[in-house]
């Protein structure tokens, strides 16, 4: 076993350390579609509003420009979140938003290796969170636009 | 003072001010007799249908006990309000006055142990619904019953005489203002093979294919349809798929309201209208589909009844009461005729006790019953043991609210089954390790014994209402008999309809409910955190409630060997409840949520072409707008369906692209047809409102689909 790891283990740093060089070299947009979080017929009247978001990964950076419009209440924060299309993760990055119900989201992360490839998987999403819905109002998760 | 601490004041003193009204309306007294008085007519009329009259639920959630104040008992009367307001009765929201809404709530309170007043309730003094306890066992008068051949029967029920072989009473009346003469008489052979100007079942044909050899609209002429009649159908849901022969158009509406049409004109044969037995208010359950067979139509009744009528004149020629529609049991779906029986299934098993579920078949020219078939596994049953430690008496589900689907080749008749009951197994005192057969399933039964020759279960213990029960669709390749079926999950299913084997699956959208899908056994793995889920836990799930793929069916086109179906792309989240696990509890048991599909892109329409051979898709067409309707394909080229932004479209069957659209008064919704009469073919589509509405206004809103424009649209091609 201990003979197997040590002709292994170098290739393998070696294929990781050419795909971060790969990934640091690279440019690739992700674009997010905000829309309400998960609602019911009466939460969804103080639930509304719509945004649009796009990410450029850039040399191991990624860099977001949005906007959002037409909220019942007032953005308070907006954050990535980790998870798999459509379940619920924890809060990875803070982005910059405008404290209004409209308005712009700003943002620039470096993220590691391990970061790339969950975002290469589509396991990111961006959550907007109100004065009214503390929990959060919009999200919607970055997708590859093969851009 | 600055605005800051002033307006903390205000909010301070708001909030007081909240504490001590809501605290002095948990007095007793809160709603006055009258109140609730007039509040239980108003809920027989207008929810008794779904939640039935004692409150406990079946198409509808629990109104009173466990499951109902586990959800709503911290809440208020406005919250209620606001929620019923918004989405009650189904398909006519708003409808009723505030007055009338505070009255049903101050009947749900009075059931729930709210003791009356003198004051009623009102806005401005919110109740908390949980504020009583124990609630009563039910609206007073409701539920006293004797046994009448080994079924609950209440002493003033008709239903009694019904079960007991006594004579029934007369609640139907026929209006004819021209007898239809000369009516060939549908046989077995016709049925079959029915002539191309007739559509003789729900899906013209008993293979399910929705598909009519009828060519003379095609994909170069179809862009000159133009309106011949339009005829006004009754109000609430309206989900039906009309019948044709010989030239007449048999719809059927909600409220057991059945009429024949003159199918070139749209003038009036003749109209039935049958009251129900049991006085349940029906015109919020939709009837989706009759069946003909020699001179008579065949109306399974939301009050669980089903009807025989004379073709040619309206008239009833019999009818039976399959079970007692107070504990749940109602029928949206009708029977198909298979090997001469009538065979139907039933919906709303969704509460515990020891009536099960089943399909029955049944005597065309008397109503007898001739067999009886549990979709339960029953006890002695070699899967019994498939519903764990649950007893018998505390199975439910499987319901079979979609009508099946017939091979005569094979004398097999199919049908799906819904998920079992409460939605989330642990609800129900399960996992998603108990398969809880027959639930989730495609079964086969002979249909002149009930026998079951085989199943399929597709999701043993199902865990999100996320139904197989759909139409099953039998398609020969070379020489394979193939049963086609999905589900809300929007897997497209394979299977040997000999034998029941699986031969594929496809995934026809995103999911994210199964971890996979075995290639080789069709065997499907959930996610671990659906597979865990506890009472009150909330979990996502793509598709969602909706589906995925719901009733409006999918179509066959044999030019293109091609499935054509009708999707919708959204997602939910589910949080099961605490029932009572005795005998009358049970129910759905859950509460949902509901957000946009990631990646959809906002478009919740879609539909899609998938290649039976491959289970390729060939095509797909998104829009923002649901299709709230069945697919149908013809000879032309063309496969027609409509959304609930009102358009009736015709796409290319070999490209998906849309050829014609014509924008109508309300949704459309149903089952689009098309037929022939005087040597001209015409296309009937249906519009109104039902429950897919809801989704609409949630997920879409900007897309406002009308309360009401219960329609048969029929257009045609210009003479010339």
């Amino acid at each position: 076993m201990r003979s197997y790891q040590s002709r292994v283990l170098p290739w393998v740093a070696i294929t990781l350390l050419l795909q971060s060089h790969t990934w640091g070299q690279r440019r690739e947009v992700f674009r997010a579609r905000l829309t309400a979080v998960p609602v019911d017929t009466v939460t969804a009247r103080t639930t509304t509003g719509l945004g649009s978001l796009t990410a450029t990964l850039e040399g191991g950076t990624l860099t977001f420009h949005g906007t959002f419009d037409s909220m019942n209440s007032r953005a308070t924060a907006a954050h990535v979140h980790r998870a798999p299309k459509g379940l619920r993760g924890p809060n990875i990055f803070e982005l910059t938003i405008t404290k209004a119900v409209s308005g712009n989201i700003t943002g620039t992360v470096k993220l590691s290796a391990a970061q790339i490839a969950d975002l290469e998987r589509e396991w990111y999403y961006v959550q907007i969170h109100t004065e009214l819905n503390t929990a959060g109002q919009l999200r919607g998760w970055l997708l590859k636009t093969g851009e | 003072m600055s605005p800051r601490v002033y307006g903390a004041l205000v909010g301070g003193a708001l909030m007081a001010l909240g504490f001590i009204v809501l605290s002095a309306q948990q007095a007793p007294g809160s709603f006055s007799a009258l109140q609730a008085s007039s509040g239980r007519a108003a809920y027989e009329q207008n929810c008794a249908a779904c939640h039935l009259s004692d409150l406990k639920g079946s198409v509808g959630p629990a109104l009173m006990g466990t499951s109902f104040l586990n959800a709503w008992g911290d809440r208020t009367s406005n919250e209620l309000l606001a929620l019923i307001r918004a989405t009650m009765p189904p398909g006519a929201d708003g409808s009723l006055s505030d007055q009338e809404y505070l009255e049903i709530i101050a009947y749900i309170l009075q059931v729930n142990a709210h003791p009356p007043g003198t004051r009623p309730l009102r806005v401005d003094s919110p109740v908390r619904i949980g504020a009583a306890t124990s609630p009563s066992q039910g609206p007073a008068g409701v539920g006293s019953s004797t046994l009448v051949d080994g079924r609950n029967v209440a002493a003033d029920d008709p239903a009694r005489m019904l079960f007991s072989g006594e004579s029934m009473p007369t609640t139907a009346d026929a209006v004819v203002t021209r007898a239809i003469s000369g009516l060939t008489p549908v046989t077995d052979a016709l049925l079959r093979r029915p002539p191309p100007e007739d559509w003789l079942s729900w899906r013209r044909t008993l293979d399910g294919h929705g598909y009519s050899p009828l060519n003379q609209i095609t994909r170069a002429n179809v862009n000159r349809l133009r309106l011949a009649w339009v005829w006004a159908v009754t109000d609430g849901a309206n989900q039906g798929a009309p019948l044709v022969h010989d030239g007449i158009v048999y719809l059927v509406n909600g409220g057991n309201v059945v009429q024949a049409l003159d199918g070139k004109t749209g003038d009036l044969m003749w109209e039935f209208r049958r009251r129900p037995t049991t006085g349940r208010a029906s015109t919020t359950s939709q009837i989706r589909n009759m069946a003909i067979y020699k001179d008579r139509l065949f109306l399974a009744t939301p009050d669980a009844s089903l009807v025989a009528l004379d073709a040619r004149n309206g008239k009833l020629v019999w009818e039976i009461q399959k079970i007692d529609p107070r504990k749940g049991y109602s029928h949206s779906a009708g029977p198909i005729i298979a090997g001469g029986v009538v065979v139907s299934g039933i919906g709303g098993c969704s509460r515990f006790g020891k009536d099960g579920c089943f399909v029955t078949g049944h005597d065309p020219d008397t109503g007898r019953e001739l067999w009886r078939t549990s979709t339960i596994a029953l006890p002695g049953d070699p899967n019994d043991a498939s519903w764990g430690k649950v007893p018998f008496g505390l199975r439910s589900g499987g319901g079979t609210w979609i009508a099946g689907s017939y091979d005569a080749d094979l004398n097999l008749f199919y049908i799906g089954t819904s998920q079992a009951k409460p939605w989330v197994p642990a609800s129900r005192g399960m996992t998603v390790f108990d398969a809880a057969l027959y639930t989730n399933s495609t079964l086969a039964l002979n249909p002149q014994s009930g026998k079951m020759v085989w199943y399929f279960q597709h999701v043993p213990g199902e865990a999100l209402d996320l139904d197989s029960v759909f139409e099953r669709v039998l398609i020969d390749v070379g020489d394979q008999k193939l049963l086609f079926a999905i589900g809300k999950d929007a897997i497209l299913w394979k299977i040997d309809r000999r034998t029941g084997r699986f031969l594929a699956a496809k995934e026809t959208m995103f999911q994210n409910i199964f971890d996979s899908v075995d290639p080789v056994t069709g065997r499907v793995r959930y996610r671990a955190d659906i597979a865990e889920a506890k009472i009150d836990e909330w979990i996502s799930s793509c598709p969602g409630f909706y589906g995925g793929h719901n009733w409006p069916a999918t179509a066959y086109s044999t030019e293109t060997n091609a499935l054509i179906i009708p999707l919708h792309q959204s997602c939910f989240e589910m949080k099961g409840r605490k029932v009572d696990l005795v005998d009358g509890g049970g129910g759905i048991g859950g509460d949902v949520r509901f957000f946009e599909m990631p990646g959809s892109d906002g478009n919740l329409g879609k539909l899609s072409a998938f290649d039976v051979r491959t289970m390729e898709q060939l095509w797909t067409h998104e829009q923002r707008a649901m299709f709230n309707a069945a697919a149908l394909t013809t000879g032309g080229g063309l496969v027609f369906v409509g959304d609930a932004d009102r358009f009736v479209k015709a796409l290319d069957t070999k490209t998906g692209k849309v050829l014609w659209q014509m924008r109508l008064g309300s949704a459309v919704y149903g089952f689009p047809i098309t037929y022939g009469a005087g040597g001209k073919q015409y296309l009937a589509i249906p519009t109104g409102t039902g429950l897919l509405r809801p989704a609409t206004r949630l997920l879409s809103p900007e897309i406002y689909s009308p309360t009401g424009g219960n329609a048969l649209y029929v257009f045609e091609l210009p003479d010339g």
